[in-house]
């Protein structure tokens, strides 16, 4: 009874110190991404998406389910009432299976997530990359679960175990064929970010460069104007041409379903297009200002 | 007096006739192809490529904002035009300048279709390499029209990454570049 006793108790502090390792890892960072440091904290405090899509232009996909992060900061919430309740001499079993799950989860996304960078350039290789803190995170999240206060059978505890990472595995992997299946919305049915006159526009870029690059590079915007020219090209697309006194020209580009609506436009006549500007170069070439627009349309 | 406008008069009508030898386009059209079994998105085309031909010394020049290659997919044009591909917000245009080889077998003043060799200087990201490539010139109906695929090296350009080790893109593109001049 006294053997129990002490293996009872013994328990206890180990379980014990897996609470308190998880809520001390959890605001150590857990991964670098090319010398960048990312906390456990930061998906909860809305910094992982900020530092990914800073640093290596990848954007949370679904910022409309942004809030849906807050649940990690369950994570140090619930080890700390794991905390109380073993000085209580109370259950833990369902808040340090809670607990660790949703660690679990939370290391296997930034995992994941890591793979995915590295295609950017964010590092070689995702094992160096994790920090010690996050395999010490992981380590003490299976072994609160496994310490958890009643002592369950061991396949509840596997299950519990492993619950977290395949659940954020199969969340990733929808999120991921969604992004790589994912095409540019219909331009239009884009937002319109400027309206502008063709001469106004040429004028600003041949008045400037990097600024004027940096105001309207990747930009929708409504160019008003008479075309200068209008080319057809061998597979049934189009370009319709501004160009301005010194020959320096805003240029669009047509698909083929676009084809008879551009037939009918004469240089000269008045026409609205709508398109993503790709932005200003020099050309050697011709010696002039060249502005380039992708995925245009008419304007309605 | 009437030896300047005589001087004058001979220099415009040099020009007139050099112009006319310089044949230029700025709908060209150069398609990007990275792809590989296992990612079939690495795909992309510019229609507004800016091209030159000169028809009495074989120059054949051409520019594309790197910015302006369509991809169908908005993460891969993003990653496409980042920092660690072609970071094109610092290298903003692809360019080539080169020559045609034994441009007298050439004939631009007959219809047919003329096999050539270009040799030039690719410049992708800053990185200028010296290229040869096989591509065709084909004239019909008094337009001359320049045709060429080859490959490239990315490496060679200083485009290198785990998506390229992984298979995800080809490191060696097809390149395919079509103008009507």
């Amino acid at each position: 009874m006294t053997s129990t006793n002490n293996k009872y108790s013994s328990l206890t502090w180990v379980h014990l110190l897996f609470a308190i390792g998880i809520i001390v890892t959890y605001f150590l960072p857990w991964v670098s991404w090319d010398s960048n440091l990312v906390k456990g904290s930061d998906m909860a405090a809305g910094n992982f998406f900020s530092i990914s899509n800073s640093k290596f232009g990848l954007a949370n996909p679904f910022p409309q389910f942004s809030f849906a992060f807050y649940t990690f900061w369950l994570i140090p919430v619930l080890a700390f009432v794991t905390v109380i309740l073993i000085y209580l001499k109370k259950k833990t079993i369902t808040v340090a299976y809670f607990a660790g799950a949703l660690s679990l989860a939370l290391v296997s996304i930034y995992y994941l997530f890591t793979k995915i960078l590295i295609d950017l350039g964010a590092g070689e290789n995702v094992f160096s990359m994790l920090k010690p803190a996050s395999y010490l995170h992981a380590f003490c999240a299976v072994g609160l679960i496994v310490t958890a206060l009643p002592v369950k059978n061991n396949l509840y505890k596997l299950l519990w175990i492993i619950i977290g990472p395949v659940l954020a595995y199969g969340g990733f992997k929808i999120g991921e064929e969604y992004v790589l299946g994912e095409t540019h919305q219909a331009t239009e049915n884009v937002k319109v970010d400027y309206t502008l006159n063709a001469t106004d526009l040429i004028k600003e870029f041949t008045s400037g460069d990097t600024a004027v690059n940096n105001k309207y590079r990747e930009k929708v915007i409504v160019l008003n104007g008479q075309p200068s020219a209008i080319d057809f090209l061998p597979d049934s697309t189009s370009t319709i041409k501004f160009a301005d006194s010194t020959k320096s020209y805003a240029i669009f580009s047509f698909e083929k379903n676009e084809y008879e609506k551009v037939k009918a436009i004469k240089p000269g006549n008045q026409v609205s297009l709508k398109g993503i500007c790709s932005g200003g170069i020099f050309s050697e070439i011709l010696g002039t200002t060249v502005i380039t627009f992708k995925r245009t349309t008419f304007n309605k | 007096m009437k030896k300047t406008v005589l001087f004058f008069s001979l220099i415009s009508l040099a020009s007139g006739v050099f112009a006319q030898n310089k044949l230029t386009t700025t709908s060209a059209v150069i398609s990007f192809d990275a792809t590989t079994p296992k990612d079939a998105l690495p795909k992309a085309e510019n229609k507004t490529a800016i091209g030159s031909l000169d028809k009495t010394t074989g120059a054949i020049l051409f520019e594309a904002a790197v910015n302006n290659f369509a991809f169908t997919n908005p993460m891969i044009q993003d990653h496409f035009n980042g920092d660690k591909w072609m970071n094109s917000a610092a290298f903003p245009k692809f360019t080539f300048n080169g020559k045609i080889d034994k441009l007298s077998k050439v004939k631009f003043n007959k219809n047919g279709v003329h096999k050539v060799t270009v040799s030039g200087t690719l410049t992708v990201k800053g990185i200028s390499k010296m290229i040869k490539v096989p591509g065709t010139i084909t004239v019909a109906g008094g337009k001359a029209t320049a045709a060429t695929n080859f490959t490239i090296k990315l490496a060679d350009y200083g485009i290198t990454g785990q998506a390229i080790d992984a298979g995800k893109v080809s490191p060696q593109p097809k390149i395919s570049v079509s103008a009507q001049f």
